[in-house]
């Protein structure tokens, strides 16, 4: 199969591809799409050609399918970029248009591929007005995110960042809840800050280098004073931070997300920040990560987010604002796996960037399910959904499963990998990390408790209806997914290992895991001879 | 080829005697009931089945199942006996490992997901298959009318092939899924009649207090796996036997591991979950909540004995608690009211005792009452459920809401219900340790080990916080004594109140008052068999009624080393030991007696009766317990959650960046205003400072 697609040349025009054919459909859609408001006021035949919602899942279908041609194609005993491809571009400035995939961009890119028609199909009644504008920014932001993972080139990287914005915007603003407004502003200024900041690093580290390239093989070569590496890191981890909700640089998501229509809280909690933080951040300024001050700042900062995250989702009112609690709670994992600098916890972080992309937005998808049925997410509004919503209480009760780590569901394996990552060198702060499944489970069984049990005492609820075959089809995909991953990790596993990552002692051909190889503390190891 | 395809070719090099044999389809012993679980959710929710206007609608199908459900465990339980049979033939000394495929490759951590069949894992196999399939059958008739009854074997099936993954799994890791897999399915049962919220509460309550214990285990593993670089049970315990007696490191994985027994096996101080599990309906308290899931802490410490031997204190830890649990509870059942919830605190109480057995380091004995409690308390709890069952239905028939589960309004219901009643006092006896009974021997063999290692062994000489080991289990010694008395009075006590003296159910209902069906009984009756002879399983050397130690002999390439080195050159003459077992008997048969006196003229129902005062009030409300930590942790901890940190620490975290903001957009503006303010003069000026500034920067550049 992969031999196949390698003699076809997808190779050579895939990547380009997933970047493109989104940014073109986007136009298609906003164009010939007919906007649902005109159907459902029925003041006039239909008119302006086919139903926008369609053809936008129509158009992410095509970017999933080429995501998964993209996993068939590529080569995971390869290490090292694949799919490749070199364009010129802004030749003057040394700019590529340089994209490829290792471990790490795979699995992230095609997984955001396939939930992003998922994410659509699932909240199909979720926007009803301007459905081609909605449709368009939609297939704007796909590929966005695409470019954040496949872009190989720092100015690349940087547009396609901000492409990733601006939709966001949009989309919080205009078609999240009344009174969201605000939300989206205060994220756009939130994030758009944090970038500002790195677009100045990115310069500055371009010029250091020399001014010939902002391509990422030929910066991680830039030899930097650790005082410049520290202040372009505090840029670009600033930038990243923020984006993915840091504890204290997270106060935006929760509103934003809570706000947003389904699909963007599903697109809000894809996990960018971090991922540009393994790609860009460590391996660029390893020095500078590998600071003993900076990163005991940040293991602390990681950890108390854990706690912090989950002791806030216990006390949450509404089902989003816990979901999106759980989420900064979850960050913390990820965030103290990504600069602990072992293989366990890298990849564990990693994994767990992926189980937080699947079961936080199975979450979000069932809880717009419930705010599509009873225009609300308060959970004292609900009670004793289960025996009137089985199906709903099932996938409920699996994806918060997945959220409080239950072993067997892909929330277990990043955790645990993380965790034991952790231990050999920060056994303290792994301890206090690992009570975070303790404060997980206490608000994740509150959620399943205040929505699916006791008794029906609301009238409204009675007439609840069960999900959809379509939302049952789209559920069962992530359910699928959630054991999947869980049980069977070792398809991405196997893929990671390969891939560049930022951890000691591994041996790479790649000068990016050399580099931070000599840097990082060496490990002191307690192994028995 | 990928790494996790080359990792699971080093399995399987060694040659093993169960090669080929039937034990090469164990893997069929946990997947057949999750195949149950399957099929039976299939039925629950899908409207193919007769679901209709949401879950447990009455006309949902029963025959799939009915069939399925006890059919998958007897099929389990039927596998597990004709490999018992091979490996009885065979007779390994080695654990008979698989690996089936790759779980967590992640660089030097290689996780699989095996099975290792060897003599303690088949026991609790049997034990879990065994007991489980009688009590899937009697299920069939006690939740015949409930609506959910697809629903609940689904449950019911999941907890079984979770239970089996627990003791079947070859690391500390797949145990790991196990541990909490029946976690869940203890969770979902409890909660099973959901619509009482008190239900879901206490399901709640279960699954938070276990997850305090998994914690422990969690931490217990990264130990594990920074000390040997494996979480394989052989290959792990094998680098630890190295280390030297003792060592900090093995204290501290043992004492991790044993904070993850407390959790699942309701030991002090996380017990708390267990009474109030009794909310599930009764054949969940009796298969989950007395004779498997709880007792998995039990086998832990008996699984992990090569860590437990060689930390003695770790060790003492584990026995003291266990004595003190055992005390504890049983001072408690004394004066509950809920038949269930005399059992709950009996069920800790015991649980206790199997703690100072593997504790002190008597690991056959603590799984041999493992095992005959598990067959006389799943019997105690299956005749609580025949009784409740009898009394819900009474009471149904004179539409009275009366509690079918308190004592106070049972009582004579030898009369109506003899079969039940009959294996009851069986049961009673054998818990309260009569002899020929299995409780006798389990209990007998547990005091008399933990007298025996007092004096000059690695125990006795150990220390926990300064007390010496030989005080320590003298006074255990002591305290089991105590607790066996107290057991006996309190079983007494509850068979007295409940089938003896007048019946205090109402004159109407006693004309309703009927045995249960044969699918109930029959299983009852397989119980009292297994209660009755259980004792020959592993009967003392001193009375040779049959081939002695059976049990001790199979578990021997276990645990036996680690049993040895515990052991020391402890011994204990014939005549001691005849005055240990004179002891105890005598205080079973003073606390049966104690416990009949007292009771033998209960007359007032529950709603005529005086609320109990002072210390009957106290050990009512189990010491009040609940109500302090509700107080103490539960009320501060959400107190903290929701008002200082939601209200304050993040709002001044979102002000700060917020204000922040506006201020630095504030000043930003008002420096534009400035700048901008018409004067050309300052234009000029500003153009022509700026182009000095960048002309300075691009010499300098051109210089350096």
């Amino acid at each position: 199969m992969r031999e196949a697609m390698i003699a076809l040349g997808v190779t050579q025009w895939l990547l380009p591809a997933m970047l493109i054919w989104p940014i073109v459909a986007a136009a298609f859609v906003r164009i010939l799409g007919r906007d649902t408001a005109r159907d459902d006021l029925s003041a006039e035949a239909p008119a302006g050609g086919p139903d926008a919602r369609v053809l936008t899942a129509a158009a992410l279908l095509v970017e999933a399918v080429m995501g998964v041609m993209l996993w068939v194609s590529f080569d995971p005993a390869v290490s090292g970029w694949q799919a490749r491809v070199d364009w010129p571009w802004l030749t003057d400035l040394g700019a590529m248009f340089s994209v490829g995939v290792d471990g790490m961009s795979l699995v992230m890119v095609v997984m955001t591929v396939i939930l992003m028609p998922l994410a659509l199909l699932g909240s199909w009644k979720n926007v009803r007005r301007n459905t081609a504008s909605f449709g368009a920014l939609i297939l704007l932001l796909t590929s966005g995110m695409v470019g954040v993972f496949v872009s190989l080139d720092l100015l690349l990287f940087y547009v396609a960042w901000e492409l990733m914005l601006v939709p966001l915007y949009f989309l919080v603003g205009i078609w999240g809840r009344p009174g969201s407004a605000r939300a989206s502003i205060r994220y756009v200024m939130f994030t758009l800050v944090g970038s500002l900041l790195m677009l100045v690093a990115i310069v500055a580290l371009w010029q250091a280098g020399g001014g010939q390239s902002f391509h990422i093989d030929q910066l991680v070569q830039t030899d930097l004073a650790l005082r410049a590496q520290l202040l372009m890191f505090g840029a670009f981890f600033m930038a990243f931070a923020v984006k993915s909700a840091l504890v204290p640089f997270h106060t935006w998501l929760p509103d934003a997300q809570t706000g947003a229509p389904t699909i963007a809280s599903v697109a809000l909690g894809v996990k960018v920040g971090t991922y540009a933080i393994l790609r860009f951040a460590i391996p660029l300024f390893p020095d500078a990560a590998a600071h003993e001050t900076v990163r005991t700042i940040i293991l602390a900062l990681s950890v108390v987010g854990i706690v912090y995250g989950a002791l806030l989702a216990m006390s949450q009112r509404d089902l989003k604002r816990l979901i999106s609690y759980s989420t900064i709670s979850h960050l913390g994992f990820i965030m103290l796996g990504c600069f602990m600098f072992t293989e366990q916890s890298v990849q564990g972080a990693i994994m767990a960037m992926l189980a937080s992309g699947v079961s936080t937005s199975a979450l979000f998808l069932l809880a717009g399910m419930l705010e599509d049925r009873r225009g609300s997410t308060d959970l004292s509004a609900f009670g004793g959904l289960a025996r009137i919503v089985p199906l709903f209480a099932f996938m409920l009760t699996l994806a918060m499963l997945s959220t409080i780590g239950l072993p067997g569901t892909n929330g277990f394996i990043g955790e645990f990998l993380v965790l034991i990552g952790t231990y050999e060198e920060r056994p303290l702060l792994a301890i206090v990390a690992t009570s975070g499944v303790i404060f997980a489970a206490i608000y994740g069984l509150r959620a399943l408790q205040d929505v699916l049990f006791a008794r029906v005492e609301q009238q409204e609820n009675m007439a609840v209806s069960d999900l959809t075959s379509r939302e049952l089809g789209i559920m069962t995909v992530f359910a699928v997914a959630i054991i999947w991953l869980g049980v069977a990790p070792a398809p991405v596993l196997d893929r990671l290992t390969g891939a560049n990552l930022p951890t000691a002692g591994i041996v790479s051909n790649d000068d990016t895991a050399q580099r931070s190889v000599s840097r990082a503390p060496q490990l002191v190891s307690t192994r028995i001879p | 080829m990928p790494r996790s395809a080359l990792l699971l070719q080093d399995a399987g090099v060694m040659s093993h005697p169960l090669d080929g044999t039937i034990a090469e389809w164990m893997w069929l012993l946990p997947l057949l009931p999750l195949l149950g679980a399957l099929v039976n959710g299939v039925v629950a929710l899908s409207p193919y089945f007769g679901r209709r206007n949401g879950v447990d609608a009455p006309v949902a199908n029963r025959t799939i199942p009915t069939l399925v459900a006890p059919g998958v465990l007897a099929a389990s339980f039927a596998l597990a006996v004709a490999i018992f049979f091979a490996m009885r033939g065979a007779s390994p000394d080695a654990p008979f490992t698989r690996v089936y495929a790759s779980w967590m490759p992640v660089g030097d951590l290689v996780i699989n997901w095996g099975i290792q069949l060897d003599q303690l894992s088949m026991l609790m196999t049997l034990v879990v298959t065994g007991v489980g399939t009688l009590i899937h059958v009697f299920s069939i008739g006690y939740m015949h009318e409930d609506p959910g009854y697809a629903r609940y074997f689904a449950y019911l099936n999941l907890f079984v092939a979770f239970m089996l993954t627990l003791v079947l799994g070859s690391s500390y890791a797949v145990m790991f899924v196990g541990w909490e897999g029946v976690g869940l399915a203890s969770y979902l049962l409890i909660g099973f009649w959901f619509s009482e919220r008190a239900n879901a509460e206490a399901g709640k309550k279960a699954f938070v207090v276990n997850r305090i214990g998994d914690f422990g285990f969690l931490v217990a593993m990264f130990l594990i796996f920074v000390t040997t670089r494996s979480l394989d049970f052989t290959t792990a315990h094998a680098a630890l036997a190295t280390l030297p007696l003792g060592a900090p490191v093995l204290l501290a994985i043992a004492l991790f591991l044993f904070l993850g027994c407390t959790g699942k096996s309701a030991q002090l101080p996380l017990y708390i979950w267990l009474p109030d599990a009794m909310a599930g309906p009764t054949p969940v308290s009796a298969l989950i909540h007395a004779a498997t899931m709880v007792t998995a802490g039990v086998y832990l410490v008996a699984r992990a004995a090569p860590v437990f031997s060689n930390a003695p204190s770790a060790s003492l830890v584990v026995a003291t608690v266990g004595a003190l649990t055992a005390l504890f509870a049983a001072t408690i059942a004394l004066r509950q009211w809920d038949i269930k919830k005399v059992l709950a605190y009996s069920t800790v109480s015991q649980l206790g005792y199997m703690f100072v057995g593997v504790g002190v380091g008597a690991y056959s004995a603590g799984v041999f009452h493992l095992v005959t409690h598990a067959f006389f308390k799943a019997l105690l709890f299956l005749g609580a459920g025949a009784v409740i069952h009898a009394l819900h239905a009474a009471y149904h028939h004179t539409h009275r809401h009366e509690d079918a589960q308190d004592l106070r309004n049972m009582g004579g219901l030898r009369r109506y219900m003899p079969v039940t009643s009959t294996l009851m006092i069986i049961a009673t006896l054998a818990i309260a340790g009569v002899f020929p009974l299995s409780g006798f021997f389990s209990k007998d063999e547990i005091l008399a080990a933990t007298f025996s290692r007092a004096h000059d062994t690695p125990l006795a000489n150990a220390t926990l916080f300064g007390i010496p080991g030989s005080t320590l289990l003298y006074v255990i010694y002591a305290i089991g004594i105590v607790t066996a008395l107290l057991t006996a009075v309190y079983m007494t006590r509850m068979l007295v109140l409940a089938f003896f003296g007048q019946n205090r159910t109402g004159t109407a209902e006693q004309a309703a008052l009927h045995e249960a069906p044969a699918v109930m009984t029959v299983p009852l009756v397989v119980l009292g068999v297994l209660t009755v002879i259980g004792g020959w399983l592993n009967l003392p050397e001193l009375l040779p009624m049959g081939p002695t130690q059976l049990l001790g002999g199979w578990l021997a390439p276990v645990t036996g080393a680690s049993e040895r080195a515990l052991e020391g050159s402890a011994h204990l003459s014939h005549a001691t030991e005849y005055v240990l077992i004179g002891i105890a008997t005598a205080a079973a048969l003073i606390g049966i007696a104690i416990g009949a006196l007292t009771n033998r003229n209960a007359t007032q129902d529950k709603a005529s009766a005086a609320p109990d005062t002072g210390i009957a009030a106290t050990l009512a409300t189990a010491y009040g317990v609940d109500r302090r930590l509700d107080a103490i942790v539960v009320r501060p901890l959400n107190a903290f959650a929701s008002t200082l940190l939601g209200r304050g620490v993040e709002r001044a975290v979102d002000g700060t960046f917020t204000g922040a903001g506006t201020m630095i957009a504030r000043m930003a503006g008002r420096i534009g205003t400035r700048l901008q303010d018409g004067d050309v003069g300052k234009y000029a000026w500003m153009v022509a400072a700026g182009a000095l500034i960048v002309l300075a920067a691009m010499l300098l550049r051109a210089g350096a």
